[in-house]
Formats: structure tokens, sequence, C-alpha cells
């Protein structure tokens, strides 16, 4: 029974392997999709499998980008990155209800964005979060995105921003 | 996170409750390939020229504007200047057929300003410069969009005072052929010592002929960003550090500028030119120089002292963008544009701030009398003086210094005149009541200062 889940799981992991593959990092992906299945057992679901591991790559992929290209050597300079065009900074405020984080993670969901990094806070009834979000693949337009922020802002309630990351890069970082 | 919270939430601040914009992308364009037998073919080629060559300027600026959520207020061409390309004009139609061509081109890529229907006549005028000179009230008068400048004082060539008076007479002119309007073609011209070529503001933008053939420019501001920050410094904190919390808030305005800048560049495919840091106001509130001022520690703007609070305030914002960017030109040091700033229309209400302090201010900002309105009744000869003595504080400092200035038709001291949108509504100012015509009759030139010579 062990050994059946087991080779699913490595049959699972070598298809997923394949699938993403063509993006770029055979051996990291296979490892982390192993990693994956070895939290969530040989059963998981392969697309929300495929899913996280995806998730998890794009996170990384940026870092490992610059630690292979060395000639570029500007992060550890600036020790906190150059800031990316490809990257949105997406910032929530408003007062706190259930919902906000669905929606705007909807919106990106929706638009081909995944999320790099999520931070949000609850202090006296009063939300903020702060996502920062691959638009390398994004399928909409900046303008397009921020107009779905407006409307959604509206609809719920809170003000949403979205900036590009080298913004904030040049603005706080030398 | 890479960055702080309190960092992310500082960007967004700026740009969406602090006014913190660029204020223009300037497209520098060279129209020196554009001389042709005629001034009329010669028109047709500056049209065909910039409506090809700025056809995707603003909607790549807004494009680019809607990515970084920062606003971008104005989209803007600065030409050579026209007295160049027009050397063979003979009479003030020919070059109106010009500036019309200029306005149209214009309107049909949708830049809000075009500047450069000038002419550089610091130490004297060709004929054609002269015929020039004659066309620039109706040129101002009939087209919407385009501004002019002129400069008549350089601290190499001293100050050319035949070509002060005639200004003096132009301005005159331009107020009375829109008379209807409150004077608006002043609102365009301004007149310059020590112009600078790569200038993205208006009315004195133009493309100087030491620059390539096309460049953009861009012009930060952020008086709404530096106001708040001052305001909210603890009470009685010592200027020295006032300064360094000035200078730290401008090295991150010119950062974020060049940034916008270049990306432009790229997009256009033309070549990065100067971040102007200038804290330029607007007459929205909170978004002022004079209550920058204020937020110093003075009842009102225009009294003792601000000056020197003026002065620390230029200082400081030249010293944060020479730290933030290599590519920082053009004027970078804050306008003082009465009709522009809602606390400096208080304050020249309210008789704290007078048309002798504005000349004062001059010496330590860089346009000093601007946006001035001043009694229809005001002479020539007056203005001419008014911008004789701005010249002279340029000259003998080495500085740029310009004057733009309305004397408002029918107007007296006391009244408002409203010239809408960004330009704002002035409050009419005293001027001198004794006139200086003897002076500016003798014409000729005041010669260079001693320091000139510097080779």
């Amino acid at each position: 029974m062990s050994g059946e889940r087991k080779n699913a799981s490595t049959r699972h992991t070598s298809d997923i392997t394949r699938h993403l593959s063509e993006m770029a990092n055979e051996e990291l992906i296979y490892r982390i999709t192993r990693a994956v299945y070895g939290r969530l057992g040989a059963g998981a679901d392969e697309q929300m499998v495929e899913a996280f591991v995806m998730d998890i790559y794009r996170a990384i992929e940026p870092i490992i980008e610059a630690e292979g290209g060395a000639a570029k050597g500007a992060r550890q300079a600036s020790g906190g990155g150059e800031g990316r065009a490809d990257r949105l900074i997406v910032s929530v405020f408003g007062v706190d209800h259930p919902g906000i984080v669905a929606a705007v993670s909807q919106i990106l969901a929706e638009a081909g964005c995944s999320i790099l990094d999520i931070n949000q806070t609850v202090v006296g009834g009063k939300f903020a979060m702060i996502i920062v979000a691959d638009i390398s693949r994004a399928k909409e337009s900046a303008a397009a995105l921020k107009d779905h922020f407006r409307q959604e802002g509206e609809r719920l309630g809170v003000r949403i921003y979205a900036q590009r990351e080298d913004l904030f890069n040049a603005m706080h970082r030398i | 996170m890479e960055y702080s919270q309190a960092e992310i939430l500082q960007t967004v601040r700026m740009t969406e409750m602090e006014h913190l914009d660029v204020r223009t992308v300037t497209l520098g364009l060279s129209l020196r390939d554009c001389v042709r037998d005629t001034i009329a073919a010669t028109a047709d080629c500056v049209r065909e020229k910039m409506e090809r060559m700025a056809a995707r300027l603003v909607p790549t600026v807004n494009e680019i504007g809607e990515e970084y959520g920062l606003r971008i207020a104005n989209k803007r061409i600065s030409i050579t200047p026209v007295s160049l390309i027009a050397g063979n004009a003979r009479t003030t139609e020919e070059l109106l057929t010009l500036a019309r061509a200029i306005d149209e081109a214009a309107k049909t890529v949708g830049v809000d300003f075009v500047g450069g229907y000038s002419a550089l006549v610091h130490k004297g005028q060709t004929r054609a410069e002269s015929v020039f000179l004659d066309s620039i009230p109706e040129a101002l008068a009939t087209t919407e969009r385009m501004c002019s400048s002129l400069n008549v004082a350089t601290t190499r060539a001293g100050i050319n005072m035949d070509a002060v008076r005639r200004t003096g007479q132009l301005v005159k002119e331009m107020a009375e052929r829109t008379s209807e309007r409150g004077g608006l073609a002043c609102a365009k011209f301004v007149c310059f010592a020590n112009a600078v070529e790569d200038n993205p503001f208006m009315a004195g933008a133009f493309h100087g002929i030491g620059e390539p053939e096309a460049v953009i420019n861009v012009g930060v501001s952020g008086p709404g960003v530096v106001n708040r920050a001052v305001r909210h410094a603890p009470a009685g904190t010592p200027l020295d550090e006032m300064a360094e919390l000035i200078k730290k808030l401008s090295f991150k305005l010119a950062r974020a500028g060049e940034l916008i800048g270049r990306e432009a560049a790229r997009r256009l495919d033309i070549r990065f030119g100067i971040i102007d840091l200038s804290l330029a106001p607007t007459p929205v509130p909170g978004d002022s120089v004079a209550e920058i001022i204020e937020a110093l520690g003075f009842e009102r703007a225009g009294t003792h002292g601000t000056t020197a609070a003026l002065a620390l305030l230029t200082d400081a914002v030249k010293k944060g963008g020479a730290m933030a960017s290599s590519a920082v030109g053009g004027m970078s040091g804050a306008f003082i544009p009465v009709s522009e700033d809602a606390a400096m229309i208080d304050a020249a209400r309210v008789g704290a701030l007078s048309l002798d302090k504005l000349e004062a201010w001059t010496s330590v900002c860089s346009v000093g009398i601007d946006m001035v309105a001043v009694p229809g009744a005001t002479s020539a000869e007056t203005i001419a003086a008014i911008i004789a003595d701005e010249m002279a504080i340029g000259v003998m400092n080495n500085k740029t210094t310009a004057v733009r200035i309305i004397p408002v038709p029918g107007r007296n001291v006391g009244e408002m005149v409203e010239f809408g949108g960004l330009l704002g509504s002035a409050p009419i100012m005293a001027v001198n009541a004794f006139n200086s015509d003897a002076f500016i009759r003798r014409g000729g030139r005041i010669p260079a200062p001693i320091h000139s010579l510097r080779n």
C-alpha cells in the first residue's frame, strides 16, 4: 500500500517536473515537488500540488537568478535588491471586515499574477495589507489591473494602491 | 518583505495624499534641420517633425504614470528657439504662420504646452530677431499652448537694456491683446537672465543649441511632501536639522523622478537628459512653497526672515537632488509663482508679501517675480525697470533669474484676476509709484560684471 503511494507520488512528481520544467531549473522544481508531496501525502490533489510548486518556485526564482548572475552584482551592494519592473506592490488600507484578502488575491489570480510576499495586519480595526506580486506573466495591463483594484476597493470600502516595485527601490534604497 | 511597512506607507502617502507628482515630462526637440527657403516651408517641416517625434509621448508617459501610481501632471515639448530657425523671416505675418503650425502640432500630439517661441538677445539682436520680437504679442494672443521666452542678460555679456526696454513694451502689448482674458498672454511669456538650455518647466522651456537631436527632461515637484514633513517635525527643531530633513526628502523625490524620466526615455527610445528638482507649487491647498516657509516659523510668507528661510529650503532641495542623481539640471531650486500658490496669494492679500520681497527672494531661488499681477496702468518703463532689477540679480550672482509679470488691463491694487487651471488666480500687487522712465530710455547695455572675466 505504502509502496503504491510512494510510486504514485514519484510518478506525479516527475509529471509535474516535466510540466513545469520548460520554465527553468528542473532539478529544483523536482525537489520542491517532492517536499510538497512529503508534507501533504501522496494522495494530495495533483493540481493543488502543481499550484503550490509554481508559487514557491516563482517566489525564489528571482533570488536564484540574482545569485546565478553574479556579474549583475547589484543586489548585494544595495542590501535590498534592484527593484523590479515586473513586480507590483499592492497596498490595501481601510476598515477591517472579512473578504478583503480574498477579493484582492482573486483579482491578482484572475490576471495571472502570482503573490511573492504578503504582509497583513489589523490594528484597532484598521486593516493594512501589502502584497508583492509578480506581474511578468500578467494577462492584463497595469492600467486594467488598477481599474479592477479601484472598483473592488470601492465595493469593499478600502483603498487599494498598486505601484511598480522599482519606485520603492529608487526611493528607499541606495 | 523587502521593504518595511513604514517605507511603503511613506511612498503611498507621498503619491496619494501629499501631491508628490512628476510635474512635467518634457520632450526637448531640435528643429535646426527644419530651416527651409521660406518660412511657410519651415512651418510645414516643424509641424511634421513635432507630430512625428512626439506622437507617442503622451500615451507612453500616461502609461508609465499608471504603472508607478505616480501622477505625471504635464506632458510638454520644448523646441529650438524659433528665432534661430526663422532667420529669413521678413514680416511678423510669416512668423505667425510658424507660430500657428507649432501650436497646432502641440494640439495634435496632445501636449499641454510647447515652449521655445524664444530668442537669445542678451548681447544684441539680428534684423530677423527684431521682427521676431515684434511678433511675440500676437503669436501668444492667437495661440493656445505655445509659450515664449527671451534671454536678455547673461553674466558673460551683461544686460541688454535695449532688449529689456523692448520687453517692457512687449509685455504691455501682450496684456492689451488679451485684455478680455486678464492679460493671459503675459502668463505664457518669461524674460530671463542666464537662461538654461534644458529647463523642462514652462513658460521658459526651450531646447538649447548645445542640446542633442531629442531629449527627455523631467521636472519633479513636491512642495506638499516637504510641507507635511516640516509641519510634523517637533516644535523648536533647530534649522540645521530642518535642512537635513528637507534634504533627505528631496533625495527621495529626485530618485523617483529620475526613475520615471529614464523609463520614459527608454520606451520612447530618446536620450534621457536631466531631472529638474524644483519645488513648484500648485493652487491645491498644502501643495505650497509659501506654506513650507510659514511652517518654518513665520506668521506669513513675505515677512522679515523669509529670504533666509527660502535660502535654506532651496539649498537643501539642491543638495538632496545632487546626491540622488548625476543628471540634475534645469533650474533646480524653488518656484514662487504667486498666482499658483494659495498661501502666497493670501500673504499678498493681507499685505505680508510685496513685490520688493519677491525681488529679494530671487537672490536665493530661481524665478523671483513669477505670475505676479500688477495694475493695468503700470507703464512699459516700470515693467522694464522691474525686469532690469531681476536681471541684475541674476547677472551679478551668476544665476538664472526670470520675470513673468502681468499688467492686468483695467484692474487695480487689491482686485483679483482669474487665469484658471494651473495658472490659478492672482491678487493685483502694488508697484512703486515713482517712475524709472529716464533710466530705461537710456538704453544701451549694462556691462558684464568683473567676475565674468574668469579665464
